[in-house]
């Protein structure tokens, strides 16, 4: 289909191309990519970075076209990590095709990015996408219109509900557009004299306005020279550039949209509840305890069931006629190790899906919005609040999140607090412990648990933030408008951020079962590295309070998942639980029974979401409580339970912080809290009689 | 524009008063503030700064108004 309206010739496709989508944040471009590709969504970093990447394959006419998903930006003139990536990537590897995703409800907004990409010269067609949501507001596009004005081929879109026909088509008569914006005389004459020495008008823009990255050195030492020209006559380029950039905007906005009747959209309604000065906290706490409940009642089935699984392949290699050690290691080894990946998969999904679901839908922007002023007292942005709340479920997933922060500095201090705040895998040791202690002030002591854990995290925070001199953090936010996601785009994004993490922390977290397994079972020297390694590392607990072996020794196995504690205890104090052979049949049987059991469970968990919250498990292992009454005294136990809450993140956190903070960091951490356990444990075994 | 917008901001704006006098949409008030405040042309103003912008100190919303923050060069 040929493009009247262009001026200038499509460009033709080549067999391999990358198309670059841009666009602001909230524009739908994921959307678009998972609509125009149908599946395959491929999630990992851009390099060098903890930003995520989005891309996906696509067959178009016999030529391989990768679709990127670039960050959302709303200039070229990079003030974020995620705008210098946009810039950084069409300067210095400059994509085939650009598709620029323009919000049809914000159009004039969107046009300002637009206006400023088309310089770069490169083959340019624009996507004019959630028209669904500018009908709403009573705006009606003309895309013709908006055609002519901008000279390049435009497709109309609603994205999230799969309407993106004759995308594709547009985006194959790309073009390389004309200079969209005439800048006022001087900027304009400043331009001409870098038109040599720049690979196109944007680049040399860029250069003008103080830009360096991924430009060409003879054209920064040109623009240094024009840009001091230009201010010592008294033009400001960067205002000179925003003057023409804008009104241009302006213009080809009001040629291209029609105001129809503007009704109250569902999305100011929602807003004035939801913004509420005194009704939006409650509501957001609210959200939060439904995305939580959503999480743990939906998953708990399922990680049941992978421990099931374990037991019956445990099971069958009991059967098997191999040596002991083999067999030992096999099945409480990698068996294990492997169930420990696995394990974490089910809560990942669901709370990956529960963000997504959030995130999309606009909410999350606005959790972030309300909890903006409670924030900032620790000096953080209020997005930070959401990746330390769900450090409460699970400090995985929580240490991914932060990479939703756009400064490094603030993702850096919310990383190294996670692992302060006590996740679910803790709470089994705090309730056996505290039921055994403190029968009487459990339900006190375990809650005086998280609120140390909370205070030491934002105080880690707080400090790094007085050390390495942050800023007062992000400004103003976009609130986007409530949208309802497509239910497949948070499925693909769920899944692909779970198997994101099974690929970069799988490795790890099984390389440390494997060492705590061979600790545990390899006789060294005569004697067990595991026995050894605690009965050596006993005296410097000593002063906690905790003289047996046994409690120092189930801290190691802490280190791969904590609620692992409990289970070491128990080996420790009561002996271990032998596993019998199981013969094939019986073990399908069991696995059937099981997964049975895992949707029924499922079906329970979605009745109960709106249930009351049980914190405190039903039951608890009476011998192994009076067993340690016998080992212990109050003021160890309490020792023990702080040191339990703050020393090293488990094996899964620690890989989620190597991928977000860098190796280095990750090594800090765990030599910073361990310091810090040690401190506060020590205090506490000070504190009681 | 962008003149209109300095003098304007030369006391407390929201993107609301802006975007009226400039004729533009308010999401591009909004991200015009974001650029010339990025920039250091202008600065968000903090709550209970008593910019008369809002009723209530400490209920108006973080980047709600914004003023110039520093000498602008004119031509």
């Amino acid at each position: 289909m040929a493009c009247p309206r262009c001026h200038a010739q499509a460009t033709a496709l080549k067999a391999k191309e990358r198309w670059a989508l841009v666009g602001n944040p909230n524009t739908g471009k994921s959307s678009l990519v998972n609509a125009l590709a149908g599946a395959d969504l491929q999630v990992g970093n851009w390099p060098g970075t903890t930003l995520e990447r989005l891309s996906a394959a696509l067959d178009l006419a016999g030529a391989e076209v990768e679709l990127v998903d670039l960050p959302g930006t709303y200039s070229l003139l990079p003030t974020s990590p995620e705008e210098a990536l946009v810039a950084r990537e069409l300067l210095a590897s400059p994509p085939d095709r650009l598709l620029l995703v323009l919000d049809a409800g914000n159009l004039e907004r969107s046009l300002v990015l637009a206006l400023e990409a088309m310089e770069l010269a490169l083959p340019t067609a624009a996507v004019v996408n959630l028209l669904d949501e500018a009908e709403a507001k009573g705006l009606e596009v003309d895309l013709a219109a908006l055609e002519e004005a901008l000279g390049l081929p435009v497709a109309g879109a609603v994205a999230a509900r799969g309407r993106v026909a004759g995308v594709l088509a547009k985006a194959l008569e790309a073009r390389v557009p004309a200079p969209p914006v005439r800048y006022p005389g001087p900027l304009e004459e400043a331009l001409g004299r870098l038109e040599g020495l720049a690979p196109s008008r944007g680049a040399a823009l860029l250069a003008l306005l103080g830009e360096t990255a991924s430009l060409p050195q003879a054209l920064v030492r040109a623009a240094e020279e024009a840009r001091a020209r230009l201010l010592a006559e008294g033009h400001d380029p960067y205002l000179l550039a925003l003057e023409g950039r804008y009104a241009r905007a302006q213009e080809i906005y009001r040629e291209a949209v029609r105001r129809k009747s503007a009704p109250s959209s569902l999305t100011e309604r929602l807003d004035r509840l939801v913004l509420h000065p005194l009704l939006g906290l409650p509501l957001f706490l609210f959200a939060l305890f439904l995305a939580f409940r959503f999480t743990f009642a939906l998953s708990t089935p399922w990680v049941d069931l992978v421990g099931l699984v374990q037991e019956v392949l445990a099971g069958w290699l009991a059967a098997l006629p191999l040596p002991a050690l083999l067999r030992a290691f096999l099945a409480e080894g990698l068996v294990a190790g492997v169930g420990t990946v696995l394990s974490f998969t089910p809560v990942l999904f669901l709370l990956y899906l529960a963000l997504a679901f959030l995130e999309t839908s606009g909410f999350l922007a606005r959790m972030a919005f309300v909890a903006d002023r409670l924030m900032r007292w620790a000096g953080l942005p209020g997005k930070a609040f959401i990746p330390l709340v769900l450090g409460f479920g699970c400090n995985v997933p929580a240490v991914y999140a932060t990479q939703a922060l756009a400064h490094p500095l603030d993702r850096l201090r919310v990383a190294l607090a996670i692992p302060f705040l006590a996740c679910g895998a803790r709470l089994p040791v705090f309730t056996l412990f505290a039921f055994a202690f403190f029968p009487q002030n459990a339900p006190l002591a375990v809650l005086g648990l998280y609120l140390l854990g909370l205070g030491v995290g934002l105080a880690t925070a707080l400090l790094l933030g007085r050390v390495l001199g942050a800023g007062p953090g992000e400004g103003a936010m976009e609130l986007p408008p409530y949208r309802f996601p497509p239910w497949k785009l948070l499925l693909r994004l769920s899944l692909a951020r779970t198997a994101s993490f099974v690929r970069g922390a799988g490795g790890p977290i099984l390389v440390a079962v494997l060492l705590v397994w061979v600790l545990m079972n390899l006789p060294l020297g005569g004697t067990i590295p595991y026995a050894f390694l605690a009965q050596a590392l006993t005296p410097l607990f000593a002063p906690l309070g905790v003289g047996d072996w046994r409690l120092v020794g189930a801290l190691i196995p802490g280190f791969v998942a904590k609620e692992v504690v409990v289970g070491a205890l128990g080996v420790s104090f009561l002996g271990p639980e032998g596993v019998g052979p199981l013969g094939l049949a019986e073990g399908l049987r069991t696995l059937a029974q099981g997964l049975e059991t895992a949707l029924l469970g499922t079906l329970q968990g979605l009745a109960a979401l709106f249930g009351p919250p049980s914190l405190l498990p039903p039951h608890e292992p009476t011998p192994l409580q009076a067993a340690l009454t016998g080992a212990l005294a109050p003021k160890g136990a309490l020792a023990y339970l702080v040191f339990v809450l703050l020393y090293t993140p488990c094996a899964a956190t620690l890989a989620a912080l190597r991928t977000v903070v860098g190796r280095r960091w990750a090594g800090l951490a765990v030599a910073y809290q361990l310091l810090v356990a040690y401190l506060l444990a020590f205090a506490a075994s000070r504190s009681l009689p | 524009m962008i003149q209109e917008a300095l003098a304007l901001l030369a006391r407390p704006t929201s993107p609301r008063e802006l975007a009226q006098a400039l004729g533009v949409r308010q999401e591009t008030a909004e991200l015009l503030l974001r650029q010339l405040a990025a920039r250091g042309y202008a600065r968000p103003l903090g709550c209970g700064t008593a910019c008369g912008l809002c009723a209530f100190r400490g209920v108006c919303r973080p980047g709600e108004a914004y003023t110039l923050s520093c000498c602008i060069l004119r031509p």
